[in-house]
């Protein structure tokens, strides 16, 4: 139960106070404000218990969004819903463009100074005396009496400066900053679109939860299903891989006529991966791996693949445990046999998430330094692609964070661009297009200060990848028997399915 | 055009005379709103003025709220704001908003909401007076269920004011409050019904919701056809059903199970608290599911993809477990490896939670990460990881020996904080283990010049003074602290002089020795202002110039057994905190009467079906499975057995309950 609700500017000031439940004075939000806002530098939690008043935060960009409980409050139900409100809003406000850039956009103050009359609406709607009630968000857009301001917010990036405390710096920053916004994409996305709606007609008779408004017509019946992966990588700097997975998002446009229910599974291929890293594999041949020369032949067809290919049938019905729906999933027929089946809303909405660990990288960095006297460095990079020929990457960009101040470096690569950054202090290595099964080299040698030398080597931050690939599951995963049937209008439907993988935190240790 | 430039602090005598200046001209009703509105955001921002303009802000209301609604809502908004510091006034707006309902209840469900729900904010006896029917009339069948939703919140909200002034509608109120219960068709509106009897029961002290099985199970199902708030509702408030039978709990258990999967953080942690809860109830419960590990590890994993304010709650809430029922997960230990780019309170949980899951089969791994954030800059993090591996090495002692290497290795460095650090986990380390690791005795007495900071030359200072006759520099090195001694914080100081004395009683005939603790005893007793310090060098001094043979005892008794389970939590705190997952309390894993002080705690409660089970190691599910076949041929036996004796237990409290009542007639 939330009993009240504010939103600060970054200098602290109130923009929006909102008091639910009596008992809440009103001069709270200067408490928080002494407390938190004024001393950023140091923020332990999340929550602040004063008392038996607590205060939970979000940050949004340079905003703080506030709930103030009492008692024993579930703050699981808080703070899903401190994001779940801010989704509303950007919804709600930023300029809806098509293209993805729009999803990455934050609220700014002068947004919700705009929109406060809005705000205060949407506020009414949605917590009933400090409950949260059940939204949709096109049913809400509808119904509001005070104008919307459309604004266009601003660029991604504050929060991951504001946040990280004063440890990492430089080249870092940038990369937590990459980190931080991928993640906020992801997260993003499916709160604007999948907001369950509140229910007009409860349980069909096939017990799947609906928000359709009845009698949707369309000529052309389309489902479009696109397959977006992140992926995750850190491998130490010995080679083993501490963490390898991908985050899985479906996402589903259907222009469907009628009350259709979409069924498909999800199975896992494994096609016969060439170059392949076991995760057994990799740790043992982990230690010595600076010294001797990693094995760089490809093994085609090796006694174990044979084996891999017998596994397949065993492994197609490998579940998924680590996965999350939409609302309109039925988690038990899910949970039963595996099969996701819905009645989708009718819009473009995240339909599912979920998390696996990977066993074939894309992409792995072979990496050497030398020390060349007190301030040279000498760096030897090799980046191997291990997708099939058929499949490009494209936008791929190798960082290797090099000690601050370098101002000269020469750098030498067969393949790709290659170029300094002085002021973020990293060697940026990009292909605009990189096909399977290729090896690049890149060596390098930098000249820095001593100083700079030694708490480089101390901190040494991790290489990371940038990539995007079309047409290609990291994880193997594909939608298989994908069926839409509506038994009244018995239509045909053109069903597509797209797959993209993308790098999130691609790191390698040095 | 935004409204952003009309956040301004402006007078309220500035807005009076606004006002009176627009209410002549034609359009004044744009004027008006503008106006309205800058008191709005003055409300907003803090600047309590704008209270004194609450009868122009009425007139505003009656004379423009029929024609605009967002004039309407926000002139409400500012009287739930501000009702208190002015009845008189407020009640003039009474009439504008019962007609308002009136003139809504048909057509639009928001006005009407809105209507009823400043109303029931309003806590002044006229409009509780007008709102009693009103809530009456909302409560019916007929009317739709978003009014009925937020009646039922307003009987909540008005229950305790009412109580005082009209305990007769209250009890109408309820009952049909209960009523709504009943209802199978909107899941929703019976997850209002519920959050609202939950909040009046939790504030009283007669009545008590509880839920009977067919009722549990009705809501159980009835989570497919609703939303996601409204199931998070329903979830929770299964907790208020008392499971009488092992198979109501199990079926419930295997309904809620697949909740585990949703999107919303909220469900999934609030499935668990159900799942947990219910796991009492079921005798053996990992044989009935035994995906469960599995279920609740995915769980997991899904939580850790949020922003980092849930993550942090959910690895709250994953200690919590691991405390007590660790073996309902199973969890990868490399899920909580630190990331680059995580938030400090979050690298320290994953600390916390990569110290609760090691154990001898990933020591490994553990040590090789625990080594990589030990060589970050981040000094508070280098710290942290150096005591998770002192604490390691304390913890399993088959591993010992790697932890060690590990900071042995570390120290080879000789960073400074990472040497007082080492000094810190050394002393925990070598108590332990007696013998074992004097070398990293030595390596640490090789670095000593490297230690500055108070808490680590204490325990360094303690080193020197247990195992002095091993340590071939130990009288040189305590010389040189005594030297400057003066200049120590008192810690330190009462440290090194323990320590000098313990040295000499264990070399009595060191004649370097001797000279120290004359000088330093005389130094301490005559130049120090410190009661404590003084006093304790004249015991000293006493006590070693009564020539005592067994001085050594007392001085240096044998230490006793270091103990290693000082992080688990007491059953009773652990019971408790069960039934608050996801809530405030996990997060501080402190019983709620600590952290909020009226709050009444949750207890499990008995019944039939509650068994204590252990959970505690994980290796538990090997065990219970060998004798699966065993257990289960014996429950239905004990079943059998088990019926007769709930029947009999049940009869015998009847009986006590009525010789009670007759007792109490007589008297």
């Amino acid at each position: 139960m939330i009993a009240a609700l504010f939103i600060f500017s970054h200098k602290g000031e109130v923009l929006i106070s909102r008091i639910f439940r009596a008992g809440v004075r009103r001069n709270v939000s200067e408490v928080f404000r002494i407390q938190v806002i004024s001393k950023l530098s140091d923020i332990k939690s999340p929550v602040l218990t004063l008392g038996s008043t607590s205060f939970l935060h979000i940050r949004h960009g340079s905003l703080w969004i506030v709930a103030v409980t009492r008692d024993n409050a579930d703050a699981s139900q808080v703070l899903e819903f401190l994001y779940k409100f801010i989704d509303l809003l950007r919804g709600l406000i930023l300029l809806s463009e098509k293209d993805d850039s729009a999803s990455d956009r934050i609220l700014t103050d002068v947004d919700v100074m705009n929109n406060f009359s809005a705000i205060y609406e949407i506020l009414g709607r949605i917590i009933d005396y400090g409950h949260i009630q059940d939204w949709d968000l096109l049913e809400l857009k509808s119904g509001l009496n005070a104008k919307l301001t459309k604004g266009h917010g601003s660029k991604k990036g504050g929060r991951a400066q504001a946040a990280t405390s004063s440890t990492i710096k430089t080249g870092s920053a940038l990369l937590s900053r990459a980190a931080s916004m991928s993640r906020h994409r992801s997260s993003s996305l499916g709160g604007i679109l999948g907001v369950g709606g509140a229910s007009i007609h409860s349980g069909g008779a096939n017990g799947l939860y609906n928000s359709r408004a009845p009698g949707i017509k369309y000529k052309k019946n389309e489902i479009n299903i696109t397959v977006t992966e992140q992926v995750s990588l850190l491998m130490s700097h010995a080679g083993s891989i501490v963490r390898a997975f991908a985050e899985g998002s479906v996402n589903a446009n259907t222009k469907l006529s009628g009350i259709p229910v979409c069924s498909f599974r999800l199975i896992k291929q494994r096609e016969p991966i060439i170059g392949k890293y076991e995760r057994e594999n990799r740790y043992e041949y982990n230690e010595d791996h600076g010294k001797q020369e990693p094995d760089f032949t490809i093994d085609t067809e090796d006694d174990e693949e044979v084996d891999d290919d017998t596994n397949t049938n065993k492994e197609a019905f490998e579940k998924l445990n680590e996965c999350n729906f939409h609302n309109c999933v039925n988690l038990q027929d899910f949970d039963n046999d595996g099969i996701v089946k819905f009645v989708p809303p009718d819009r473009e909405f995240e339909l599912m998430r979920y998390r696996t660990d990977i066993t074939s990288l894309p992409f792995i960095v072979y990496v050497e330094y030398d020390y060349a006297g007190s301030d040279r460095l000498d760096f030897k990079l090799r980046l191997k692609t291990h997708y099939s020929k058929t499949i490009t990457a494209s936008d791929v960009v190798v960082r290797i964070p090099i000690p601050t101040g370098t101002m000269h470096a020469k750098i030498n690569s067969d393949s790709g661009k290659a170029k300094l950054l002085a002021n973020e202090s990293t060697i940026q290595w990009k292909f605009k297009k990189l096909v399977g099964q290729r090896l690049c080299e890149l060596n390098a040698a930098v000249d820095s200060i001593e100083g700079a030398m030694i708490s480089w080597s101390k901190s040494r931050p991790p290489i990371s990848i940038d990539f995007t690939m079309d047409n290609y599951s990291t994880s193997g995963y594909r939608i298989e028997h994908l069926k839409v049937d509506e038994p009244n209008l018995s239509y045909r439907t053109v069903k597509s399915v797209k797959y993209f993988s993308l790098s999130k935190s691609y790191e390698i240790r040095m | 055009m935004g409204d952003s430039k009309l956040y301004t602090r402006v007078k309220a005598s500035d807005i009076l005379t606004e006002l009176n200046n627009y209410e002549k001209k034609p359009k004044s009703s744009v004027y008006r709103k503008t106006i309205l509105k800058k008191i709005i955001i003055n409300m907003s921002v803090g600047d309590n003025e704008v209270i004194m303009l609450i009868s122009q802000v009425t007139k505003i209301l009656s004379d423009l709220g029929p024609t605009d609604s967002e004039i309407k809502q926000l002139c409400y908004f500012y009287l739930t704001n501000y009702w208190r510091h002015k009845q008189e006034e407020t009640l003039h707006a009474l009439p504008f908003i019962v007609n308002d309902y009136e003139t809504n209840k048909k057509t639009s469900d928001n006005d009407t909401c809105l209507a009823i729900r400043t109303m029931a904010s309003i806590h002044i006896a006229n409009y509780l007076n007008s709102l009693v029917p009103i809530l009456e009339e909302s409560l019916q069948r007929e009317i739709s269920g978003k009014i009925r939703k937020t009646a039922a919140y307003a009987v909540a909200e008005i229950f305790n004011v009412n109580e005082k002034r009209d305990p007769e509608s209250n009890r109408r109120l309820l009952m049909l409050l209960n009523d709504m219960l009943a209802e199978e068709d909107d899941a929703s509106v019976v997850s209002a019904a519920l959050s609202a009897l939950r909040e009046i029961t939790d504030k009283s002290d007669t009545l008590k919701l509880s839920i009977d099985s067919n009722h549990a199970v009705k809501l159980a199902n009835s989570l497919t056809g609703c939303g996601e708030w409204s199931q998070v509702s329903i979830l929770s408030s299964l907790l208020s059903f008392i499971s009488q039978d092992l198979k109501t709990a199990a079926h419930l258990i295997d309904t809620v199970l697949p909740y585990l999967q949703s999107e919303n953080s909220s469900i999934v942690l609030n499935a668990l608290k159900v799942v947990v809860y219910l796991s009492h109830y079921v005798d053996n419960v990992l044989d009935v599911f035994p995906v469960l590990p599995q279920s609740i590890s995915g769980a997991v994993a899904n939580l850790l993809l949020k922003p980092a304010e849930i993550q942090f709650l959910a690895m709250r809430n994953v200690i919590l477990l691991l405390l007590d029922k660790p073996a309902l997960m199973d969890l990868d230990i490399r899920m909580f490896f630190c990331q680059y780019d995580d938030l400090l309170y979050i690298k320290d949980t994953k600390l916390e939670i990569i110290f609760l899951l090691a154990c001898q089969e990933n020591m490994d791994m553990v040590l090789a990460e625990l080594q990589e954030y030990a060589l970050e800059i981040d000094v508070q993090m280098v710290r942290k990881s150096i005591r998770a591996i002192g604490n390691l090495a304390v913890k399993i002692d088959a591993t010992s020996d790697k932890c060690v290497s590990v900071l042995a290795d570390l120290i080879s460095n000789s960073i400074p904080y990472v040497v007082e650090e080492v000094a810190i986990v050394a002393r925990d380390i070598l108590r332990k283990y007696p013998g074992k690791f004097d070398h990293l005795t030595h390596l640490l007495v090789d670095r000593v010049d490297l230690i500055t900071e108070p808490e680590s030359k204490t325990s360094i200072i303690w080193i020197l003074g247990e195992y002095s006759s091993s340590i071939s520099d130990s009288i040189y090195l305590l010389k040189k602290y005594a030297a400057n001694m003066l200049e120590e914080p008192t810690e330190t100081q009462l440290a090194l002089l323990t320590a000098i004395i313990k040295a000499h009683v264990c070399q009595p005939y060191n004649k370097e020795l001797q000279g120290l603790v004359e000088n330093t005893l005389k130094d301490v007793t005559q130049n120090t202002n410190h009661p404590d310090l003084r006093e304790r060098a004249y015991f000293y001094w006493r006590l070693l110039s009564a020539k005592l043979p067994n001085a050594i005892d007392i001085i240096k008794p044998r230490l006793l057994k270091l103990n290693t389970e000082t992080d688990a939590l007491s059953p009773d705190v652990c019971e408790e905190l069960n039934l608050c997952i996801g809530t405030l309390a996990s997060i501080y894993l402190r019983p709620v009467s600590q952290v909020f002080r009226h709050v009444k705690p949750d207890r499990l409660v008995d019944s039939p079906a509650l068994v204590h089970q252990d959970l505690k190691s994980p290796q538990v599910r090997a065990k219970v499975r060998r004798s699966t076949i065993r257990s289960r041929s014996s429950t239905t036996t004990s079943q059998q057995l088990g019926n007769p004796s709930i029947n009999r237990s049940r009869s015998s409290s009847f009986k006590l309950d009525e010789i009670v009542k007759k007792l109490s007639l007589k008297k």
